[in-house]
């Protein structure tokens, strides 16, 4: 993979690329919603750590730093993408295109899909912290070190936007409760 | 007592260290509002992660085409190396403002000075090829009365006889010499 590097760069590469793909696919797929778009950005950010491969001590800082890229790249696409939308909207009347086809929808759940729409609809500090928790599988230490908060921040944050998910299902009448 | 949910929450993802975490787990089991709370927070958990398993299965068919992608860019001029004369280096903005303005006056002082050599070389040179128009013995006299004759302003190229310097006769000798100071009796 890489052609210009040493045998132990190459392995350690592969080895930070085995360990987060998945990972950081996930939080990119759950903030842009589209594959192809998770896709560019985890593959746009690993160019990045690429380019930057000397300046990183050891590999969790590598790590790290990667997650942090892959969230503000996938924020910017989603930003990109809201924009586009509102010009094609006002001149062609499209409807969103980036979500999946009807008959997925059907099978995962009218419940499933209301909160995946609500936690959109959360302050991004609340919700990033969130996806990274739920789909990064990061705990409230390693969450902190990508987002540069301390822990207790990010225990607090959790709470208040798990309360805010369910405050939203109760007034819309979904009762997250219920197994 | 119930426990403060955020610390009921931070529960829930295992982040409560022993004791505190068996303390609260027997506190659940016995109350009602807190069981309903974490029943909430729980459900919201499995809500969320429950598209994980789909997400998934993209992921496995892009990590193949993002290896790839990588490969091919990497190999067709993508630095991995970190050449010296491509690379970036991140330089905070008051430093890089601080530099450019310091470039910018040496550039000035530089010019600057460039132009006065170029005046003091013009000078030099306007002097050799000046034309003589006095001859050895010339007083002066005769000098002040030549400038006062010009309407504008002239160069004057005076070259001594080489004898005028003088030279070194005798022989050397030490010269001593007394300081006097007031009030003092050395």
């Amino acid at each position: 993979m890489f052609n210009n590097r040493s045998g132990a760069d190459n392995a350690a590469f592969k080895a930070l690329y085995d360990e987060t793909f998945t990972m950081l696919f996930r939080v990119a797929r759950r903030i842009t919603n589209s594959d192809e778009a998770a896709e560019d950005v985890v593959h746009d950010s690993y160019i990045k750590v690429v380019e930057r491969w000397g300046i990183f001590p050891t590999r969790d800082d590598a790590k790290y730093w990667l997650i942090r890229v892959v969230k503000n790249n996938a924020l910017n696409w989603i930003k990109r993408k809201g924009r586009e939308q509102k010009v094609y909207q006002r001149y062609f009347k499209e409807v969103d295109a980036v979500s999946e086809s009807p008959e997925e929808e059907t099978l995962k759940g009218e419940v499933t899909r209301d909160m995946r729409r609500y936690l959109d609809k959360l302050p991004e500090k609340f919700r990033m912290v969130l996806v990274l928790k739920e789909y990064g599988m990061l705990n409230y230490k390693e969450i902190g070190r990508v987002l540069g908060i301390a822990e207790g921040n990010v225990k607090v944050r959790v709470f208040r936007a798990r309360e805010a998910l369910a405050e939203m299902m109760r007034e819309e009448g979904s009762d997250v409760s219920r197994p | 007592m119930c426990p403060d949910h955020e610390l009921v929450s931070a529960w829930i993802d295992g982040e409560v260290p022993s004791p505190w975490r068996e303390t609260i787990e027997r506190h659940i089991e016995t109350c009602a509002t807190c069981s309903g709370f974490v029943a909430t927070m729980r459900r919201t958990h499995v809500l969320l992660s429950s598209d994980v398993d789909g997400i998934d299965a993209s992921a496995d068919a892009a990590r193949v085409r993002v290896e790839e992608r990588l490969g091919f860019a990497v190999s067709h001029g993508i630095s991995t190396t970190g050449r010296f004369w491509t690379r970036r280096f991140p330089v905070p903005f008051p430093v890089a403002a601080a530099a450019a303005l310091a470039l910018a006056v040496l550039g000035f002082a530089l010019a600057d000075s460039g132009r006065r050599n170029a005046d003091l070389r013009m000078a030099v040179q306007r002097a050799y090829e000046a034309t003589p128009v006095a001859t050895s013995g010339m007083g002066i006299e005769s000098i002040i009365e030549y400038i006062s004759r010009q309407n504008s302003a002239v160069n004057i190229n005076i070259t001594l006889p080489a004898e005028a310097f003088g030279s070194v006769t005798g022989d050397p000798f030490i010269v001593r010499e007394a300081d006097y100071q007031a009030g003092s009796r050395q």
